[in-house]
């Protein structure tokens, strides 16, 4: 008998390494859509909301820590999985006729990979303020009268550059994309699959991607349209 | 009916083969998919060429032989069907049809049509079976099992071995076919005892032997010609994480 | 040439106990010394080699296939029969017996026909505990149907697919003795002789279907598991690569065939739809337990079948066999089938067919009922044919699905050649002239699980060990002679493929010694077949070489086995006048179309000694005796 570590390098088990990271990832996506959502709030609320999260201190860097390692995992063990499919088959066919996969599951790596392209963007534009200093840096008075980073006005200004908020749509739409496969597929590697709630399962799934899409998406296009301001 | 075919040609696994074409013209709608290559075969032997070899043996879509890529889908666009038991009215006159083998590492090509599948009997051999010898086992019925629980087991068991599943698979992955062993004694109580030991062997034996990974596209379900469920793969899935963490 | 049956003393039911009590044993640590060959890997081989090698012996396996689970035992859909009585409803070890000798029509051995109705148990046994999944009722217990030729429901089956799943036990049983390094296979090579050193069977020449290696193994017993030879008729239900070659070469080396001529013809397979046609398809004979076989009453009636009614149809087994009815035996079926086609009243394209009808099933029972029982084999019949069976009556015809015949073996299932033992389809002995269904898997499985494990031992025992390597001069020979045949193959450069000439050969086969056969007719092929055969050395043609993988070069070898082989039949259906079970014999009827036996001048077995290619081979005959069943008319009405 082999090592508990060899079992984990098995295929079965990559993939639900990635089916639990993907889900957290998920998690992730769904905690963010709900404080970036906070826009519609107006400056006092999302502003407030992210000087909460700072003020979670030590939990905030666990949290951070905690998706970094998802995500980490997440890419690194699809490209293990990649190169393993790939030399699976080396010749490839002629000619072949998808049935049941789907467009969004035959094109993970490339949607996974484009997001990842998009992910590091959106980190240096609003995490580390490397895109527009000048927005980045600006700060904003909470009603208790602690002075905090101005989110909201970060986000307005810089969402009103279309080509900005265009990038950001396109990347929305991949991740919609992605986890329509991916929700779903998450389950069964988990080996959660039963005729009684498989649909259950799928309809779910395409539920939150098309949310994530709704969500995400609803941000720059009411700034762009100057719904919010 | 009139057909144009272009099949894989490979003379051996050491030389590399490329497609080529045959016209075929007074192709009955009752033939066979293989019935229509013997007459295109005996047309090619007249000629004095070497005909196409393609593996087939009971022709009644049991025996697992015969399998080709035919356009594009494991055994022919009718579900639920072998190569052999694809009849040609499920073709058009006038109909290109292109012929390939099962493309896998893991099933070299050993020549044209024919690949090597052995990598699934090492599968089997690896704990694809119960541990009981020949004798002194109690009788049948001292062990009821629920018709449920048999028929979803002979479900699984009614897997015919002939790799269209990893063909169809994008990946090449040989996991419907491994999980339907796993599941067909796994979930019977003769398979309880070593139901741990066998996941661990037989995950370790398709994976060493090139298969790729599940990505969940179920292209296997939908090519598998005795129609066995993505269901039983994850049975595998829990019965594999349950082990990695209890196997001793 | 002696015949000896070594059927052991006594009282009928203690015969097999008291011979395993008293065979010569191998002592454990001996066995690894001995090595065993199995060629063949469908139920019989794949259970004799899985079991030999959990014994101890070093078992080396051929198969022809890819991989042993294709073996044509796959491909039995119907059931296995075993004297469980489970259902309470009369059944017993004797009656199992009872029914498989008078299905047989009186012409099997007694002794050995009791043996297997009483290992007919252990199978079940040994199969569930390997995990096959037998058909279960809702309490959890194992379910049974009833079948041809039996008044009690002793069939045990998995929907329409027992042979495989039974095969897949078998199968994995030998894989696990191939993982754990106790038994070594051989896949992809095939047996083109045998190898006999001082008149014991030593080994075997084999060729590599890839590379076309010839390899000799030297063993100390050669089990042959190779199935029937249907396929002498082209067209049959048998798997397109199953053949005669490897018990045909034996019968070359000395062994002695038993009863050729007999064979099954199934009735209800699906009928043949054009020249094209490759081989027929069976469609279970579990259908006849619901479904109606009918033809119209007049001839030449081609109204549709919908159209036709009730009072002008004739339910021909229902009305000629009431106690039976549809559920008749085999031979009976087929031959009242051929009968009313003969009489012009056959459906379906050129009159060879009749319906089989489930209108009445479906009424009865509803359609979800019948689609639970019969559903993958109504798909399969659309699939191949292109009409509903559940809106239009099935059509079926007689088609060639068994060989009761094979190579004579005594009780311990060892040919006339010592160390030469034969198992399942392959050997002649328990069916007599005709099988009753759900027989073969029963045969296949209790050779190779419960007899040869006991009888091999026997035969080691018996004689001294001879050692014998793979560089006696024996060897040599055979592989020199297997080695001249393919070049001589290869090398005629004819003008007709192998194909044609096995088309051809099977034409003759069915019209002159198939269902029906008559003196004239078998004269009349026994003319045929040496001329067909002399072309074939002629003028076949096989493109490519013989190292590489060549199938016209296998299909040839195998054809001109049967070439030879069919000649044997001839003779032997020739010399018997007598009709019983699966040989009828036109001549020797009764008023009413029945089977005509001679117990008299023909209660025996037909054993024949080879004597070179075209002459007449000489008979040996075992006479059967029968002490516990009183020879009677068969009679199903």
């Amino acid at each position: 008998m082999a090592s508990i570590r060899t079992y984990l390098q098995s295929t079965i088990m990559s993939k639900v390494i990635m089916a639990l990271s993907g889900l957290a990832v998920i998690g992730f996506l769904l905690a963010h859509l709900a404080g970036n959502l906070l826009v519609f709030g107006g400056p006092e609320a999302i502003n407030k909301y992210g000087q909460g999260l700072r003020d979670l201190g030590g939990l905030l860097w666990v949290l951070r820590g905690g998706i970094v390692v998802a995500f980490i995992a997440h890419i690194f063990t699809s490209i293990h999985l990649k190169q393993r499919n790939a030399s699976a088959r080396k010749v490839s066919y002629a000619n072949t006729q998808p049935v049941n996969s789907t467009f969004a599951s035959r094109t993970m790596l490339i949607s996974g990979l484009s997001i990842l392209i998009y992910l590091l963007f959106h980190l240096s534009h609003f995490t580390w303020g490397m895109v527009s200093t000048k927005s980045f840096n600006g700060s904003y008075i909470l009603q208790d009268g602690r002075i905090v980073h101005d989110v909201y006005a970060m986000v307005v200004a810089d969402f009103q550059n279309p080509i900005i908020s265009i990038v950001y749509i396109v990347a929305v739409t991949l991740v919609m994309f992605h986890t329509t496969h991916a929700f779903s597929s998450a389950f069964q590697t988990l080996g959660i699959n039963h005729p009684s709630y498989n649909g259950l399962i799928k309809k779910a799934g395409l539920g939150i991607a098309i949310l994530f899409w709704i969500g995400y998406v609803s941000i720059p296009v009411a700034i762009l349209g100057q719904f919010v301001k | 009916m009139k057909l144009k075919l272009h099949i894989w040609r490979q003379k051996n696994a050491a030389t590399s083969g490329k497609m080529t074409s045959y016209e075929m013209d007074n192709v009955s709608p009752d033939m066979s998919f293989l019935e229509m290559l013997d007459v295109l075969n005996e047309k090619i032997i007249e000629r004095g060429e070497e005909p196409v070899a393609f593996e087939h043996d009971c022709r009644e879509g049991i025996c697992g032989s015969c399998g080709m890529m035919i356009n594009g889908m494991a055994h022919g666009p009718e579900k639920l069907t072998t190569t052999c038991q694809l009849h040609m009215r499920k073709f058009n006159d006038g109909d290109e049809i292109t012929i390939e083998p099962w493309r896998a590492e893991a099933f070299p090509v050993i020549k044209d049509l024919v690949v090597d599948r052995s990598s699934f009997d090492r599968i089997i051999a690896s704990g694809g079976y119960v541990n009981v010898n020949t004798g002194g086992v109690p009788d049948a019925n001292a062990i009821p099992i629920g018709k449920k629980v048999a028929d979803y087991a002979f479900n699984a068991a009614a897997c015919i071995g002939c790799g269209a599943c990893v063909a169809a698979c994008p990946n090449a992955s040989a996991m419907l076919f491994t999980s339907a062993k796993i599941s067909h004694l796994g979930s019977l109580p003769q398979g309880q005892v070593e139901r741990m030991d066998r996941v661990i062997n037989m995950v370790s034996t398709m994976d060493n032997e090139g298969f790729g990974g599940c990505t969940n596209h179920l292209e296997c379900e939908a090519a598998c010609p005795k129609g066995i469920s993505a269901e039983y793969i994850a049975q595998m899935n829990r019965d594999m994480m349950k082990a990695t963490f209890t196997v001793r | 040439m002696q015949l000896n049956a070594n059927i052991p003393d006594g009282p009928i039911a203690g015969k097999w106990d008291d011979h395993k009590a008293h065979v010569k044993l191998v002592n454990p640590a001996n066995k690894r010394k001995f090595k065993v060959l199995v060629v063949g890997t469908g139920l019989a081989g794949a259970s004799a080699a899985a079991t030999l090698a959990e014994l101890g012996y070093d078992v080396h396996v051929l198969t022809f296939h890819d991989s042993p689970r294709r073996a044509h035992s796959i491909a039995a859909q119907g059931g296995i029969n075993a004297a469980k009585n489970y259902q309470n409803d009369g059944d017993s070890i004797y009656r199992l017996f009872y029914d498989t000798v008078k299905g047989g029509d009186f012409r099997a051995r007694e002794a050995n026909v009791y043996r297997l109705a009483q290992v007919s148990v252990n199978i079940i046994d040994q199969c569930v505990a390997q995990g096959v999944p037998f058909a279960r009722e809702y309490g959890g217990l194992l379910d049974n149907r009833s079948f041809g030729g039996a008044q009690v429901s002793r069939t045990f089956y998995a929907a329409g697919q027992t042979g495989q799943q039974l095969l897949i036990g078998a199968y994995q049983a030998l894989m696990r003795m191939v993982g754990a390094g106790k038994a070594k296979l051989w896949a992809r090579e095939e047996m083109l002789d045998l190898v006999l050193v001082d008149g014991h069977a030593k080994g075997v020449i084999s060729r590599n279907l890839v590379t076309g290696a010839i390899t000799r193994h030297a063993a100390d017993a050669v089990l042959l598991c190779t199935g029937g030879y249907g396929n002498v008729f082209f067209l049959s239900t048998n798997a397109k690569n199953s053949n005669v070659t490897a018990t045909y070469r034996a019968y070359k080396k000395g062994a002695a065939f038993g009863n050729p001529c007999y064979t099954q013809i199934h009735p209800t397979c699906i009928p043949v739809s054009g020249d094209h046609q490759s081989k027929l398809t069976l469609m279970s004979e579990s259908l006849r337990n619901d479904g109606r076989i009918w033809v119209p009453k007049t001839k030449g009636d081609t109204r549709k079948p919908s159209e036709i009614p009730e009072n002008e149809r004739d339910y021909y087994l229902e009305r000629k066999y009431p106690s039976f009815g549809n559920l008749s035996p085999r031979d009976i079926a087929s031959r009242a089938a051929k009968q009313v086609c003969d009489e012009g009243r056959g459906v379906g394209p050129g009159g060879l067919g009749v319906y089989l009808d489930f209108a009445d099933a479906i009424k009865r029972l509803g359609a979800n009922v019948v689609k639970q029982r019969y559903g993958n084999l109504f798909e399969m019949y659309e699939r191949i044919t292109g009409e509903n069976p559940y809106e239009v009556p099935m059509r079926i015809y007689p088609a060639v699905h068994y060989t009761m015949g094979g190579l004579w073996v005594d009780y311990n299932l060892m040919s006339n050649i010592p160390g030469l033992h034969v198992l399942g389809e392959a050997n002649f002995s328990d069916h007599g002239a005709n099988r009753l269904g759900a027989s073969a898997l029963m045969q296949g499985l209790a050779d190779g699980y419960f007899v040869i494990p006991y009888t091999l031992g026997h035969y080691f025992a018996s004689f001294p060990k001879m050692n014998i390597t793979t560089d006696h001069p024996e060897f040599v020979k055979a592989e020199e002679e297997v080695k001249g045949k393919l070049n001589r193959l290869l090398n005629i450069k004819g003008k007709r493929s192998v194909l044609s000439f096995h088309r051809e050969l099977g034409k003759i086969m069915w019209d002159y010694c198939g269902m029906a056969r008559t003196k004239e007719g078998l004269e009349k092929a026994l003319e045929l077949i040496p001329k067909l055969r002399e072309e074939f050395w002629q003028n076949v043609t096989i493109p490519g070489s013989g190292e590489e993988l060549n199938q016209n070069l296998e299909h040839a070898g195998r054809v001109a086995d049967f070439l030879e082989f069919a000649e044997l039949m001839c003779y032997d259906a020739h010399h018997r006048n007598e009709s019983c079970g699966g040989h009828f014999r036109e001549e020797y009827q009764t008023e009413d179309g029945e089977a005509l036996r001679n117990d008299e001048e023909y209660s025996y077995v037909a054993a024949w000694e080879y004597t070179g290619v075209g002459n007449k081979p000489i008979l040996h005959k075992e006479n059967l005796e029968f002490n516990e069943v009183k020879l009677a008319v068969r009679s199903y009405k």
